[in-house]
């Protein structure tokens, strides 16, 4: 398995913030991570990418303990989208995609130069190149940002609301993209807050609620109405292959 | 555009190395004085080239490069374009450390005891400000750590004045504070040198990381680096170079702010192409002021912090400008 998880916790203070989670991501899985404020999301995310060292219960990457894996390598197999869009310099996107061929030290000029047109080109960037990052709106920025993740070239995508600010076209834009990353073989794991984009994107989805993983399979068999109503206390209309967060129905 | 820049800026640093060579006091035949060099014979002119204008140019060189390149690490490292070698309390420590060897009486014992309590004064701040703000701590930690630092070495250097048996003694201090180049020995570069350059190679080799930090500290550590260890190496990296800078040529401030910013866009913003660019950058503002007050008619001599904060000010105020027109 690319990725896999067993009963792990972390704990940040007095505070559990995950409680033996388990979780197994397979490759050409596009599994979306869903849950309220709080719930441990991010946190899962840091730690399936080796950011966040779990109090107890072990990652393992390929069959291996991450803890085990040299930084590089785990690098070159995990690539982790950050939720943060911040970028600190005003650097030309094409050098800023470049950033994702940090962890391939022994790669060619060529061969990294042939990542960073394959991940422009999958995000439909190629035309952004040469701009500088400052001068992108939101929705160009969200697929430099991606390509950047994909020129990492990973079996593992991990992405941190990707859709987070984005308008609606961009929104579908990214998931389409994640969908299709997903169906070329890469696990992709998103945390999302959208559920119907979750709803609608997804192979799989993990719900988690105060550190805990409380349900984990088909969007059909975990965004019923029971968990809307538990965990995100609302309820939501359904349709033909959609749902639609629509009421609140009680405190969360 | 990344080589020839390197090419340019390291030429102009070659040709400003030969210049202060050129300038001086002491009438000099540049050209007699190396072939009497070379010839092994023991003239006035090799004497004036060896001993007073070759530490000069040497060292103007070597500090401007450690000013310049330790300012740019702190700035991609801290994400902050105000950032500058001091930031972190190195200056302010070898500067205290100077003090201390001029207070007790050492500098006038052995010459060298300057530059030893300013490298002594860089390591002591260096151990604390990891100390303090240490591997575990955030950023913002360090940053703390570094201005608790710059300001109780101020104090104590403030102290010293405060305290020092006659005003000559103080003056003394003052004067050296400022920065200079002049009548420095080979010893200062044999003394200097060597840790400045350990410095550099810290400092550029941790180039990449310093570009993956563009994105934001989790990015960073997910593409491999050890944000832990990186400032370790930085902090090591800045206390050898600034320290070494600062212990054979007082506080020269500005070099480190201004020039990284004068060359970012020239590198296309990277962080990590920066260092060396902004080192030879540092190296070419020292070796021109190192001139300028050659020249200038003043005296005494213009101190070189005197003369690169008269630089470096106005180009602040020209940054405001710009930053008001482009709001």
């Amino acid at each position: 398995m690319p990725i896999e998880t067993s009963s792990v916790s972390v704990r940040f203070g007095a505070r559990d913030v995950l409680r033996g989670v388990d979780i197994t991501i397979k490759g050409g899985e596009f599994v979306a991570l869903v849950g309220p404020n709080g719930a441990g999301k991010t946190t899962l995310l840091r730690v399936l990418a080796g950011l966040q060292a779990p109090a107890s219960g072990d990652v393992s990457i390929f069959g291996r303990f991450v803890h085990m894996i040299e930084a590089g390598e785990r690098a070159r197999a995990v690539s982790y989208l950050a939720q943060d869009s911040n970028v600190s310099w005003p650097l030309s996107v094409s050098s800023l995609v470049a950033l994702g061929r940090l962890p391939h030290r022994r790669a060619s000029a060529i061969e990294n130069a042939a990542a960073i047109e394959r991940a422009l080109a999958a995000t439909g960037s190629t035309d952004l190149a040469g701009r500088s990052i400052g001068t992108l709106s939101g929705g160009e920025r969200a697929r430099v940002l991606l390509a950047r993740a994909l020129a990492v070239e990973a079996p593992v995508l991990l992405a941190d609301e990707p859709v987070a600010a984005l308008d609606p076209y961009h929104q579908l834009q990214i998931m389409e993209m994640l969908r299709a990353i997903a169906g070329r073989g890469t696990a992709v794991v998103a945390v999302l807050h959208d559920l119907a984009l979750a709803y609608r994107f997804s192979d799989r989805v993990v719900l988690l609620s105060d550190g805990e993983k409380i349900a984990d399979g088909t969007p059909d068999e975990v965004l019923t109405d029971a968990n809307l109503a538990a965990r995100f206390g609302i309820t939501a209309r359904r349709g033909d292959g959609y749902i639609l967060p629509w009421q609140r129905s009680g405190a969360v | 555009m990344r080589y020839p820049l390197l090419l340019v800026l390291g030429l102009a640093t070659l040709v400003l190395t030969l210049a202060s060579l050129a300038v001086g006091y002491a009438p000099l035949d540049l050209g007699q004085a190396f072939a009497d060099w070379f010839s092994g014979s023991d003239t006035l002119a090799r004497v004036v080239l060896v001993e007073l204008r070759l530490p000069r140019a040497v060292l103007g060189a070597a500090v401007g490069f450690s000013l310049g390149m330790t300012g740019a690490a702190m700035q991609g490292f801290l994400r902050n374009p105000l950032a500058d070698p001091g930031v972190i309390g190195i200056s302010a420590g070898a500067a205290f450390g100077a003090v201390v060897a001029f207070y007790s009486g050492l500098a006038h014992v052995f010459a060298l005891a300057l530059p030893l309590g300013g490298i002594a004064g860089a390591a002591v701040a260096a151990a604390a400000v990891f100390w303090l703000g240490g591997r575990q701590a955030s950023t913002t930690g360090l940053v703390l750590a570094g201005v608790a630092l710059s300001s109780l070495f101020g104090a104590l250097i403030a102290l010293a004045l405060n305290l020092s048996p006659n005003p000559y003694a103080a003056l003394e201090i003052v004067f050296w504070l400022l920065g200079s180049l002049a009548d420095r020995s080979l010893d200062h570069v044999a003394l200097a040198l060597p840790l400045a350059a350990l410095g550099w190679i810290l400092i550029a080799a941790a180039a990449p990381a310093l570009d993956a930090l563009s994105l934001g500290d989790d990015t960073a550590a997910s593409l491999g680096f050890d944000l832990g260890r990186l400032r370790l190496q930085l902090v090591a990296g800045a206390a050898l170079s600034t320290g070494a800078a600062v212990a054979v040529s007082g506080v020269i401030g500005f070099v480190g702010l201004v020039v990284p910013h004068l060359l970012r866009p020239f590198v296309g913003h990277s962080p990590g192409r920066l260092l060396v660019a902004s080192g030879f950058g540092g190296a070419i503002l020292m070796l021109a002021s190192d001139i300028l007050v050659r020249i200038l008619p003043t005296a005494p001599e213009l101190r070189l912090g005197v003369v690169t904060a008269l630089i470096g000010a106005p180009f602040l105020f020209w940054l405001l400008y710009r930053l008001r027109r482009e709001a």
